[in-house]
């Protein structure tokens, strides 16, 4: 098990001079408070720099040599610093020294170093780098030094369909040993397609089944063939899954610019839609104009047309007059359509006279009405046309339209000062690239099946020909063909040991986590986690149904859990160091954490801010395996101490 | 995830490959096993890896005449 003993920094980022922190020997908690922009994280960065040669930014991006001397020495002119880690592991004592100075080669840039000694004597540099991998291979990092942002990510392995998923669960089997039995697994079949191989050259030899030999000999070629397409697309597969899922979690970073990038878009658009509409009105606005001088003599036209309706009224009446007295006086109507009496003969000889007095009213006046209607009609249309009222409809709205208009270019304007030109650019590469690597993904998957596919095929007519070759052969290919069997027997062997262990591992994840993750949530409910294929873990509610949606809270707990499972289970164990994780955490689960700490890992250091978690809370928490404090003191901005408390 | 209530769950990377030998391959030595998982122990394989499982193989053959 590793242990670190001390961390020793030289002008590391804001740790200025030489400042040295000794972890206690026992199992426990060391706690680190600082209050931000202290140094916490450059202390988590500084045990990853002595071990893995990386310094991590916001976002996981690396950063760069140069920008972690200490800003006041380098005024004083030091341009190097240095991270010193004294550790034990299987017995023996470790010093690791990684430095980092100008590289003699290029200029503007710089180069790291570093020294491995054990028990005192300095290790050459491939003993160095061999022993450095033992003791924590970088690839399984995640699981010792991390934060919240960190934490997060372990959301992607309940997408059993996530790429980033996928990178994470390989680095679970990894730090859970199965590598020896995969491992053992891919050999076995070498040593299987090595054994045919073999026996087909020696059927070859023999007369006998030279025929067959010959056959096995070429189908043996196209296999391998076949093969080592397989392997090169499964291996570009795998480049191309990796880098799709470092650029989704750099797309996922870039989250708030690409929504803002959308809204942009989105303004300009409307922008695009509105201006037409904006040119329609103007153009409606100004073909209303034109007779809007006629809006002036609006009063008189509205007279006018008032005096004009009158005397279609009147017209109208006397036509109907003429044309009811008529209808009466022939006789077509016996009642009187205004008072429904039966008109008798007296009437009705009245009625004829008057209509002989009058003449042909009807016919006189229809001219008259038919003249005033076209007056009117006509009187009616000016008068639409000026209307001041529609007009000052579409100004209001023409002005409207205008509001929309600089509101909406003063939130294009905002957006595009909070997008650099840069960092925009890169942010439609990186899309760009995105659909590059799916497309690609895509070809690649296809050409696997098809791989699979024919080594299947040729797989049959490979056992055909070996039973034939098994009935014929002489006793000379006696030898290899065991030397074929055994080793089919082992790789079935191996196959059937990494699916089972496999599904053990789940098992035991499962319960730890779900352990740990009872220990650390305030919610009585919930009565555990449950794994999937891919190690993403589901919080269990006791009436049995699935909790499918979590809040960035839940997230953080559960990945505690599932990293303490990990360590729980892990033949390859070591110091945890946690950086600010309780940024989402109410009161009640932070302090669950705290005191969970201890049974996470044998050597813990958390690094926290005093409001985070207060000493006297932490104390309370940990009681007795709180080993050791240590405080970030400010000395100046560019300047902290490492004071032990 | 399949569920193998038989299976011990607190099984080593080693008893879980000697059950499962034991059980479906008694005709492969265990010091076969251990010597092809001995070889994947370290984070990186040795040189001649392909020759020493052959070998390794070939003698199993041979210790069983």
């Amino acid at each position: 098990m590793l242990h670190l003993k001390s961390l020793h920094l030289s002008n590391f980022g804001a740790f200025k001079g030489d400042q040295e922190v000794v972890f206690p020997e026992g199992a426990g908690v060391t706690a680190f408070y600082g209050e931000n922009m202290r140094g916490k994280t450059t202390l988590l960065n500084a045990i990853r720099f002595a071990l893995f040669g990386r310094i991590t930014g916001r976002g996981r991006r690396d950063v760069s040599l140069e920008a972690m001397v200490n800003l006041e020495a380098k005024v004083e002119g030091v341009r190097t610093f240095e991270v010193r880690l004294v550790m034990t592991y299987a017995g023996a004592e470790y010093r690791l020294t990684r430095t980092a100075r100008p590289s003699a080669v290029m200029t503007d840039d710089y180069e790291a170093r570093y020294y491995l000694e054990r028990g005192g004597h300095i290790l050459p540099p491939d003993q160095a780098r061999l022993e450095l991998e033992r003791i924590l291979p970088s690839q399984i990092a995640r699981f010792f030094l991390f934060d919240g942002e960190l934490l997060q990510e372990y959301e992607d392995l309940l997408n059993t369909e996530s790429d980033t998923g996928r990178q994470i669960s390989t680095a679970i089997e990894r730090i859970l040993g199965l590598p020896v039995l995969t491992g053992a697994r891919e050999s076995a079949k070498a040593a299987l397609d090595r054994a045919e191989k073999d026996l087909a050259l020696a059927a070859q030899g023999d007369q006998k089944t030279r025929e067959l030999g010959n056959q096995l000999a070429t189908l043996t070629a196209e296999r391998e063939v076949l093969s080592a397409d397989l392997d090169r697309h499964d291996l570009a597969l795998s480049e191309q899954r990796s880098r799709k899922a470092d650029i989704e979690q750099d797309m996922r970073r870039r989250e708030r610019m690409s929504t803002l990038m959308d809204k942009r878009d989105r303004l300009k658009a409307e922008s695009v839609a509105a201006a037409t509409r904006r040119e329609a009105l103007i153009a409606d606005i100004q073909q209303s104009m034109s007779p809007a001088w006629v809006s002036l003599l609006r009063p008189r036209l509205l007279a006018s047309a008032a005096a004009l309706r009158e005397q279609e009224a009147t017209l109208q009446a006397a036509v109907t007059r003429a044309q009811v007295l008529k209808s009466l006086a022939v006789g077509h109507d016996p009642d009187c359509p205004t008072c429904l009496q039966a008109v008798n003969a007296a009437a009705q000889d009245k009625i004829r006279r008057q209509v002989e007095l009058d003449g042909d009213a009807e016919h006189d006046q229809q001219p008259a009405l038919a003249a005033t209607r076209r007056r009117l009609d006509a009187l009616s249309a000016q008068l639409g046309r000026a209307n001041p009222e529609v007009l000052v409809l579409k100004w209001v709205t023409l002005e409207g339209l205008e509001n929309e208009r600089y509101a909406r270019q003063a939130e294009i304007d905002e957006i595009e000062k909070s997008l650099s030109g840069d960092a925009e650019d890169e942010l439609r590469s990186l899309r760009s690239d995105y659909d590059a690597v799916v497309r690609e993904i895509v070809v690649l998957e296809e050409g696997v099946r098809v791989a699979r596919d024919e080594l299947a095929r040729k797989s049959v007519f490979r056992d055909k020909l070996q039973r034939n070759l098994d009935k014929q052969a002489s006793g000379q290919l006696d030898l290899i063909r065991a030397r074929r069997d055994v080793a089919g027997r082992l790789y079935e062997l191996f196959d059937a040991a990494v699916d089972e262990y496999r599904d053990q591992l789940r098992h035991r994840v499962e319960a730890d986590a779900s352990k740990f993750f009872l220990s650390m949530t305030t919610e009585p409910d919930y009565a555990g986690l449950q794994i999937n294929d891919s190690y993403g873990l589901t919080i269990v509610h006791k009436d049995g149904e699935l909790i499918p949606v979590r809040s960035a809270g839940a997230e953080h707990v559960v990945a505690l859990s599932l990293v303490a499972a990990l360590q729980n289970n892990a033949p390859l164990r070591g110091p945890i160091f946690i950086d600010s994780p309780f940024g989402r955490l109410d009161r009640g689960h932070r302090e669950r954490i705290v005191a969970a700490l201890p049974g996470m890992a044998d050597q813990v250091a958390l690094l926290v801010y005093e409001d985070e978690m207060p000493p006297d809370r932490a104390r309370a928490a940990l009681k007795t395996d709180l080993l050791a404090e240590w405080k970030l003191e400010r000395r100046s901005a560019r300047h902290t101490e490492i004071v032990k408390l | 995830m399949t569920d193998k209530p038989d299976v011990p769950r607190d099984a080593t990377v080693s008893d879980t490959v000697e059950r499962i030998r034991a059980a479906r391959f008694d005709d492969i030595d265990r010091g076969l096993v251990l010597e092809l998982m001995s070889l994947h122990a370290a984070h990186t394989a040795p040189e001649n890896l392909g020759r020493q499982i052959d070998d390794a193989i070939m003698a199993q053959i041979k210790g069983r005449g």
